[in-house]
């Protein structure tokens, strides 16, 4: 008769608990850590895509980085619309002082809302943000390196509409961005801006996100940045 | 009545002395029409440039087009190598800051891969 034939006393009952209670609190404990390690891996990797994103932020157009030649065609054109020059505010990236590129958006006395692309040596109009395309417009700007050469910088910006919940820039290398989007005011209407200098860098294409995920919108731009055949 | 054909025939000197400049002026611009640029279908990657106004770093670019949703705008040197391009949608114009005086043009790109009607024209000033 071996022990696990052995017919068993209180004491054995107490041991044979004592065993299964440290065994559970082993398997408790166990399982815990490896809750803990996941959630851990969890928040480690949500940071990691939280990081991969295309800043955005709001200043004053008089204190933008924008060239004073690019700043003042800016301001008369807005002027000449009616939007009050004083509030005009600069999209910018978040390396704002390197910015060569972005939005500038402001406000008529009525409250609509205005948007103009800048891009190195060139703007666009102001327009009525509830006029551009929807869910999502994105300007783009192109230029070689020398005259004639590859594409060697982009830059792009654009409006999203207020059933927009997110919208992501997929880069040439297959890698994406989440774009930040800010807001001048509550019309729901948002700006992004991004600029590529490399090759692997460059915007390829915008999605717009719907708040559940689903895929609103996607701007293909490989052939607004291209070179033009000449 | 003879000083009535002297003044007619002066007004008319005046008129086509004034029409002439502006021809010429215009024809520094590619045409005189309205689309001092194109007025014609373009093929895909089909584009088409004026040399840009004497004397001026500002120049704009207004177009109109269909069936797509945007041309793009292009800047080129002289020999038409390219020196950048942007997007516009349609009716928009561009405004050009353009520090160049080597003859650069100005004009549109279907980048598109269909052919589509443009409308291009460019404008001196902001």
């Amino acid at each position: 008769m071996d022990a696990f034939d052995r017919p068993k006393g209180k004491g054995d009952t107490m041991r044979a608990w004592t065993l299964e209670h440290r065994r559970l609190i082993a398997g408790i404990v166990g399982l815990a850590t490896t809750v803990a390690v996941a959630a851990i891996g969890a928040v480690v990797l949500a940071v990691g895509e939280a990081g991969a994103t295309a800043p955005a932020a709001l200043r004053p157009l008089d204190e933008s980085a924008i060239p004073e030649g690019l700043r003042s065609g800016l301001t008369e054109i807005a002027s000449r619309i009616g939007i009050e020059t004083a509030g005009l505010q600069e999209v910018a990236g978040g390396n704002s002082d390197a910015s060569r590129s972005g939005l500038v958006v402001g406000l008529d006395s009525r409250g609509g809302e205005y948007a103009a692309f800048y891009s190195p040596g060139s703007f666009t109009e102001f327009s009525p943000v509830e006029e551009a395309p929807k869910p999502v417009y994105v300007w783009t700007s192109a230029q070689p390196a020398s005259p004639g050469g590859a594409t060697a910088h982009v830059e792009i910006a654009g409006i999203s509409a207020p059933n927009v919940s997110s919208v992501t820039i997929q880069l040439s290398d297959g890698s994406s961005l989440d774009a930040e989007l800010v807001a001048l005011s509550r019309s729901g209407f948002r700006f992004f801006t991004y600029q590529g200098d490399t090759p692997a860098a460059f915007p390829i294409a915008v999605r717009a996100l719907r708040a559940d995920g689903a895929e609103l919108a996607v701007r293909d731009l490989s052939s607004s940045i291209a070179p033009p055949q000449s | 009545m003879r000083s009535r054909l002297l003044l007619l025939v002066a007004t008319l000197a005046a008129v086509a002395a004034t029409s002439a400049s502006i021809g010429t002026q215009s024809a520094l611009a590619c045409d005189t029409s309205f689309w001092n640029i194109s007025s014609e279908y373009y093929t895909p990657t089909e584009g088409h440039t004026c040399t840009a106004f004497c004397c001026s770093i500002h120049e704009r670019v207004n177009s109109t087009f269909d069936p797509y949703d945007t041309v793009l705008v292009i800047l080129t040197t002289a020999g038409g190598s390219w020196i950048s391009s942007n997007t516009m949608g349609y009716n928009g114009t561009t405004y050009l800051y353009a520090e160049h005086t080597q003859g650069e043009k100005v004009g549109c790109y279907n980048h598109h891969t269909g052919t589509q009607w443009v409308n291009c024209r460019h404008l001196e000033g902001w």
